[in-house]
């Protein structure tokens, strides 16, 4: 067992706020609600071959699905967990130290801490949208695959949470500025389907590419979302501490007032990047 | 550039990439962000197109949040930056 590579630096404020709450993270609150659900959800859907020898998991936070999937991996095979977040590397670790055939390594897309053409299958459940650089990551990916492998990336589109983000922007440009504003909405890549799939064809060969994608709106309490938060804390670091109180109880009032009988809707934009041995796409 | 040609450029852009399926009209006094016609990232677009086809810059340091999210605020802001710029020598 391994907890990996050195550091990456230097860190952006996404992966501080993930490695600064790794804790929180982990508690069932934050796995019972809609991301959560929505992370078992895609973990259902991978299925590991019984000649995958290297399976990665990137931006596998806690390491939930690397244990999960740990337990029915074929005898001979070897996963590795990845994250930028040094505190989830370390969760990650003690939750699959009885797993011989598991091992973490803190790193991120942009720079994969793995040899050329060495991994059999790869997988990522809702990290790929905070890379820094779509295009630099895609071709780090292609550069650590097999010329056979397979892939499943599972991240969010263009049009996530639109409920809260159309009840929220004004209350967050208030407070933030545009400036900040606009900032903090490159923190995240939130693309289209179609942006997606041009992205991925100029690595991989297009007959064994397909993007998929889902809306799911999931219905919680004020607070069972609000337990989730703590993904995105890191968009607001930057409001000023004396402002961010206020700005908390604005956000939450708005957040309420989308309430409906089954509770507050929040709509998952999912994609799916799919890749597959020659004629097994479908 | 004057600001009727800009503000016919920014609407346009906006009918065609607008978040919200309702009909609205677009015009110089349309709030854009609270109405959910554009997010954040609708705006990101907005600025690069208005960018990459005028040539402005739209610096938003010092700008006003209510004047960001209007369009006809949104061309003034662009608009400043080309009255910013020196005269070329002749």
């Amino acid at each position: 067992m391994s907890t990996g590579v050195s550091p990456i630096s230097p860190v952006n404020p996404i992966v501080e706020t993930y490695s600064r709450l790794a804790r929180e993270y982990d508690e069932d609150a934050n796995f019972l609600s809609c991301w959560g659900r929505a992370s078992e959800r895609a973990l259902s859907v991978i299925r590991l071959r019984d000649d995958y020898k290297i399976i990665v998991d990137m931006g596998c936070g806690t390491g939930r699905a690397v244990h999960a999937l740990a337990c029915v991996a074929p005898a001979d095979a070897r996963l590795i967990g990845i994250d930028p977040a040094e505190n989830m590397c370390t969760i990650a670790a003690q939750k699959t130290a009885e797993r011989r055939n598991v091992e973490i390594r803190q790193g991120a897309f942009e720079k994969i801490p793995l040899e050329t053409e060495s991994v059999d299958y790869l997988y990522s459940i809702l990290a790929f949208h905070w890379v820094t650089d779509l295009a630099g990551s895609v071709a780090e990916i292609a550069r650590v695959l097999k010329p056979n492998a397979e892939m499943d990336l599972f991240f969010i589109g263009r049009d996530n949470g639109r409920e809260f983000i159309q009840k929220t922007s004004a209350i967050f440009l208030k407070y933030m500025g545009p400036a900040l504003l606009l900032d903090s909405a490159r923190l995240r890549k939130q693309i289209t389907r179609e942006a997606a799939y041009e992205l991925f064809s100029k690595a991989f060969e297009p007959s064994r590419l397909s993007v998929e994608e889902s809306f799911t709106t999931y219905y919680d309490t004020l607070e069972g979302h609000w337990s989730w938060w703590v993904r995105v804390e890191g968009h607001f670091v930057k409001i000023p501490s004396e402002k961010k109180a206020q700005c908390d109880r604005d956000v939450r009032a708005a957040l309420q007032s989308l309430a409906e009988p089954d509770g507050i809707p929040y709509t998952i934009h999912e994609l799916h990047v799919k890749l597959r041995r020659p004629g097994l796409l479908h | 550039m004057s600001q009727e040609q800009l503000q016919q450029l920014v609407i346009d852009w906006i009918k065609a990439n607008k978040r919200t399926s309702n009909h609205v009209e677009i015009a110089g006094d349309t709030e854009l962000l609270g109405t959910g016609i554009l997010d954040s990232f609708g705006f990101l677009d907005l600025i690069m197109h208005i960018e990459s086809k005028t040539g402005l810059q739209v610096d938003l340091a010092d700008a006003d949040p209510g004047e960001f999210a209007v369009v006809g605020g949104l061309c003034n802001l662009a608009l400043k930056s080309q009255a910013a710029q020196p005269c070329p020598q002749a």
